[in-house]
């Protein structure tokens, strides 16, 4: 009898070690878990599933520069692209740094993701400080006019806010917006970030204080944004899971305060893109550098809606 | 976009007299005073409002009236122009921001400060203005005006200077600020409160000096 006790117990922990979360993923703090420092590519397949079913999607920031960085960049995001077939690709804003003339256009944004384009992967801008609102009307930029929109793919929910001028009738739109919306996933992109450890800007106190509510309210779990020529990954806040990626041409080298409590993982070495793929209620990221080094890898569960709509 | 300003000013010059003569036939009565030196055409005539309306409540309404007709002043012309769309390229996006400009400053062209934001909406502005920047830090309230454009010269119809970068307005002042119809914005300008159309970056009214001196805009720092 005994032994059978002792079998059925030793089958019961092999099963709880099979099924268990990965350790402290209860946990706000453990919401987003480091998964290996950083190794040397090519490593998409490593870490991303590449579901066939999934949503693939790539995030760039600050990118508008027609710099060879930013084609350094780009050549890493195209080179990923054939291994990660992603549809889209998010921009969070400085898409066009200076001239925004046709040249300016072609120098800095067709060129560089060509094979992209004629692949047929959609862009989908954020405007940045230094963007004019024109760019709105720039039909490979897929904002329809609307310096605000979003945008569905399957069970996810993007969410383009223009963070320059974050007006009331934006705030509006945000809140009923993400009310009315059912996608499993609603993520916001923009340009300025709410949290940040950066020593140039730092966080969006003004920003934070007007759309974070919203953010928690209505089950937002990632919010991108760039600003910030750097890439960080902050530990969870109220919850979501703020990524900034604003290292994909310029780079402010160092400027990650050190000691800074919020960060989960950052990376201000060198530039870097993001590639995120969404399985059911696990959303993994994947950043890698100019070099094309992943330097972040981690998964990050989907939370249950806080609030249900009262709208 | 220094390049496409430069190809608007060159552009104006030629626009402003084709554009004159064509805002006279599009505006026909409703803007006839593009033609004339006074009074602003944007502003409707407005019924006497009743005695119990409060005066506060009222000037906004009014302010609501006078951006209404601004709007549709430009709605006409913009309809009488190559529309930007989402199938625009680049240099359509310009050449048509640039003909709505011009066509707003022909039709404009006698606009003067405060047509458009009456004295006491102008003065709540400012109240709200002090009050919000009264409750910043000293390092919040040189975020404010990290990249605000400071030492132009103001008038209506010129384009908002662009410095490197677009200054962002607080959002939670913005919040409380009067509203505004989404392609009009609320700008700062050295040390001035600027109303902009959002879509040709036209400065359509400005409040002077709204500003408190700061560190960041007082031009005695500069």
């Amino acid at each position: 009898m005994s032994t059978l006790i002792r079998t059925f117990l030793t089958a019961l922990t092999l099963l709880v070690l099979v099924l268990a979360p990965p350790e402290g993923l209860a946990g706000d703090q453990a919401r987003a878990q480091t998964a290996a420092p950083p190794r040397a590519a090519p490593a998409v397949a490593d870490s991303l599933p590449i579901d066939k079913d999934s949503v693939k999607f790539a995030v760039i920031g600050d990118t508008g520069t027609g710099s060879r960085q930013q084609y350094e960049v780009a050549a890493q995001l195209v080179a990923a692209y054939k291994r990660f077939p992603f549809t889209l690709v998010l921009m969070l804003g400085d898409n066009m740094y200076g001239g925004e003339a046709q040249s300016d256009f072609v120098k800095k944004f067709e060129t560089p993701y060509k094979p992209l384009l004629d692949a047929g992967v959609k862009f989908y801008a954020s405007l940045g400080n230094h963007d004019e609102p024109a760019q709105r009307f720039y039909k490979p930029f897929n904002m329809d006019g609307k310096r605000f929109y979003s945008v569905r793919e399957d069970d996810v929910e993007f969410f383009a806010l223009d963070s320059t001028y974050m007006s009331p009738a934006q705030l509006d739109w945000l809140e009923q917006s993400l009310s009315r919306s059912d996608a499993k996933w609603k993520i916001p992109f923009m340009h300025h970030p709410l949290y940040s450890s950066g020593e140039k800007h730092g966080s969006e106190m003004d920003l934070r204080q007007l759309v974070e509510p919203l953010f928690v309210q209505h089950g937002v779990d990632v919010v991108l944004a760039g600003h910030e020529h750097f890439y960080e990954r902050l530990k969870p806040q109220k919850g979501i899971v703020y990524i900034t990626e604003g290292g994909s041409a310029k780079l402010r080298a160092s400027n990650i305060r050190n000691n800074s409590a919020m960060t989960a993982k950052g990376f201000d070495t060198d530039q870097s893109f993001i590639l995120v793929e969404i399985v059911e209620d696990q959303l993994f990221v994947e950043a890698i550098s100019r070099r094309g080094v992943v330097v972040d890898s981690v998964a990050i569960p989907r939370r249950e809606m806080v609030a249900p709509s009262t709208n | 976009m220094h390049e496409m300003r430069a190809h608007l000013r060159t552009f104006l010059s030629v626009w402003r007299l084709t554009a004159a003569a064509a805002i006279v036939v599009i505006a026909g009565a409703g803007a006839s005073a593009s033609a004339a030196p006074q009074p602003p055409q944007t502003t409707p005539s407005r019924p006497a409002l009743p005695r119990a309306v409060n005066p506060q409540a009222a000037a906004l309404q009014d302010f609501t009236q006078r951006l209404d007709a601004y709007l549709k002043l430009r709605a006409t012309l913009s309809n009488t122009l190559t529309s930007q769309s989402s199938g625009s390229t680049a240099s359509e996006l310009t050449t048509s921001q640039n003909a709505l400009a011009a066509a707003i400053i022909a039709a404009r062209k006698n606009a003067r400060p405060g047509d458009l934001i009456p004295a006491v909406v102008a003065n709540q502005i400012r109240t709200t203005v002090v009050t919000d920047l009264a409750g910043r830090s000293a390092a919040d309230k040189r975020a404010a005006f990290e990249e605000v454009p400071v030492g132009a010269r103001l008038a209506i119809n010129q384009l908002y200077p662009m410095t490197a970068s677009r200054a962002t307005v607080p959002p939670v002042l913005l919040n409380n600020l009067p509203r505004l119809p989404d392609n009009l914005q609320y700008r700062f300008y050295d040390r001035h409160i600027v109303l902009l159309d959002g879509d040709t970056e036209l400065v359509i009214d400005y409040i002077l000096n709204a500003l408190p001196a700061l560190a960041g805009n007082d031009p005695e720092h500069h």
